[in-house]
């Protein structure tokens, strides 16, 4: 397996194409790994259950956020990876539907990087997908 | 005792008792002949003490026949004691009745008397003495004093009768007092359920406004992207035609997308809380002013801000009303004519009032309450786009600042919107 340089945890299979289709006109789709849920997402990246064979080492170098999932919600996501001391230097960029206020302020709270509205139109999206993940990714490797 | 059995000393005891009997009966002579030159002197007083009495006198014998009458008798009854004198009284005098009243007629006068009568030996023979008193004054005393008391008595009952009444009042009022507790009371207890309800109506709706926010968007965002997909990766295999409904299917979720975030907002202002500082509304209107110049270069529009007042209420919100009225009055001016907006403030009943004015279309009269409703549209979306929540904002954020807002127009000579915060 190539080493993920972005985590991408999403479970709008729509949302999914669109985001891969942007960054593989980035060339940046075959760095993506794609999880669906929250706990499974959790277990990738604290290398647990379906994942305990991961090699904790190798973190992603960016994780790309929805809030709303199934089983684990993002904000709690969020909270684990920054409370942990292996984990919470990992960029963290929220990318969601919700304008809701207590979202943002919950994010920014628990140390978010960026927080992104998905736009409705296409091409604001796609610009904001491909730009938060090179950012990210051109920020992490000069680190 | 017999007397032989007496001693000598008994004898001497009682010859000095009967010496001392004989020289009292002496002494009492003595005084006796005084008595009789004493009662002399005192008979000649007593007659004047008669005569002067401030109580008329009359001594009249067994048959009624006036034998003497005073000074004060004279006065009382208006006759010399020449009249008096040898004549009947005049009235019936009961002998068996110690005190008696009489009504004396004097002219026009009314007196009245009180008569005392003794029985009196007058010169060594038996007669009565008339003590005749008036007592006129003293009967319309008694009067004036059972009318006092009568009086006394009267307002004694009405003081008694405020003070019942007086009572009863503080006990209605204590009553009442005591329902206006127990109504405050039923009244809290019902704001506090009522205050529940409304919270959990409002958690409801957040939820609900948070799933449209979300879940109502991310379809859109699927069928805006892959409409968009297909027009750029298939764009050679695709026909003109094609092309166009694929760009009607854009637009149509585009439109569907605003429609949504104007919702929200709407709904959102509702429920936040206003953050009021001092605003300068002209600086905003500068800022709507050159975002809209900077979005319509190919328009003509002139905007004329005039100097305006500060004002304390939301900037965010302040914004918004300033971006909707001022959008509005450029979309409903004709795309060929020379849009000119006004805005400002004047003075009205103390109050300042703000305006945003335009040379649009305008609308009917008719139609002014309407045109703040949600959803409400005098036009066709096809004339000029909208989402028709626009107005519906504006009037809620005024609201919310306690304001007012209205507006005035006729058909085809521009409209005027006004607002006091």
């Amino acid at each position: 397996m190539e080493t993920t340089e972005i985590l991408y945890i999403e479970d709008n299979p729509n949302d999914i194409r669109l985001t891969l289709r942007t960054l593989k006109k980035r060339n940046l789709a075959n760095k993506v790994f794609t999880i669906k849920d929250g706990e499974k997402a959790l277990e990738y990246i604290f290398c647990t259950g379906h994942y305990a064979e991961r090699d904790k080492d190798q973190n992603p170098k960016v994780i790309i956020l929805d809030l709303k999932l199934p089983k684990v919600s993002g904000i709690e996501i969020l909270k684990r990876i920054k409370s942990d001391e292996h984990t919470k230097t990992i960029p963290v960029v929220v990318l969601t539907s919700s304008q809701e206020e207590s979202d943002m302020i919950k994010s920014y709270n628990y140390g978010v990087n960026s927080y992104v509205v998905k736009p409705i139109n296409f091409d604001s999206f796609s610009e904001a997908v491909s730009s938060l993940g090179l950012y990210w990714l051109l920020i992490n490797e000069s680190l | 005792m017999k007397t032989a059995d007496l001693t000598k000393e008994q004898l001497f005891e009682q010859i000095n008792d009967l010496q001392e009997k004989i020289n009292n009966l002496e002494k009492a002579v003595a005084t006796q002949s005084q008595s009789e030159v004493d009662l002399g002197i005192s008979e000649k007083n007593l007659a004047v003490i008669l005569e002067r009495n401030a109580d008329g006198i009359l001594i009249v014998d067994n048959s009624g026949k006036v034998l003497y009458a005073n000074l004060a008798a004279e006065n009382l009854f208006g006759k010399s004691k020449a009249d008096f004198l040898n004549f009947p009284l005049g009235f019936p005098v009961s002998k068996n009745k110690l005190i008696d009243t009489l009504t004396i007629r004097k002219g026009n006068l009314h007196i009245e008397v009180e008569l005392r009568i003794v029985k009196v030996i007058w010169h060594n023979r038996p007669a009565f003495q008339l003590s005749v008193r008036d007592i006129t004054e003293r009967i319309r005393a008694k009067e004036i004093i059972q009318a006092a008391q009568s009086e006394t008595f009267l307002l004694l009952e009405a003081a008694n009768k405020s003070r019942r009444d007086l009572q009863s009042a503080v006990e209605d009022e204590k009553q009442a007092q005591q329902e206006i507790k127990e109504l405050n009371v039923e009244l809290e207890q019902r704001v506090i359920q009522r205050t529940a309800q409304l919270k959990s109506i409002n958690k409801e709706l957040e939820a609900f406004s948070y799933s449209v926010s979300h879940d109502l968007k991310a379809p859109l965002r699927a069928i805006i992207g892959f409409s968009q997909i297909l027009k750029e990766d298939y764009a050679t295999q695709l026909e003109q035609e094609a092309k166009e409904y694929i760009g009607l299917i854009i637009d149509n979720a585009e439109n569907m997308g605003k429609l949504i975030n104007d919702l929200l907002n709407f709904s959102r202002m509702g429920r936040k809380a206003l953050q009021k500082k001092q605003v300068d509304i002209k600086a905003i209107a500068e800022r709507v002013k050159n975002e809209l110049h900077a979005g319509m270069q190919d328009r003509k529009l002139t905007i004329k801000i005039l100097p305006m007042p500060l004002i304390n209420a939301d900037e965010t919100l302040i914004y918004q009303v300033m971006l909707n009225l001022v959008s509005n009055a450029v979309k409903f001016t004709a795309i060929d004519t020379n849009s000119l907006v006004e805005i400002g403030c004047f003075q009205q009943n103390n109050e300042n009032v703000f305006y945003v004015k335009d040379n649009g279309i305008g609308f009917d009269m008719k139609y002014a309450e309407e045109i703040f409703a949600v959803f409400q549209r005098l036009h066709s979306a096809e004339e000029f786009q909208g989402t028709g929540i626009g107005l519906a904002i504006v009037q809620r954020i005024i609201q919310k600042h306690g304001g007012k807002i209205w507006a005035e127009s006729k058909k085809n000579k521009g409209s005027t919107f006004f607002f006091k915060i």
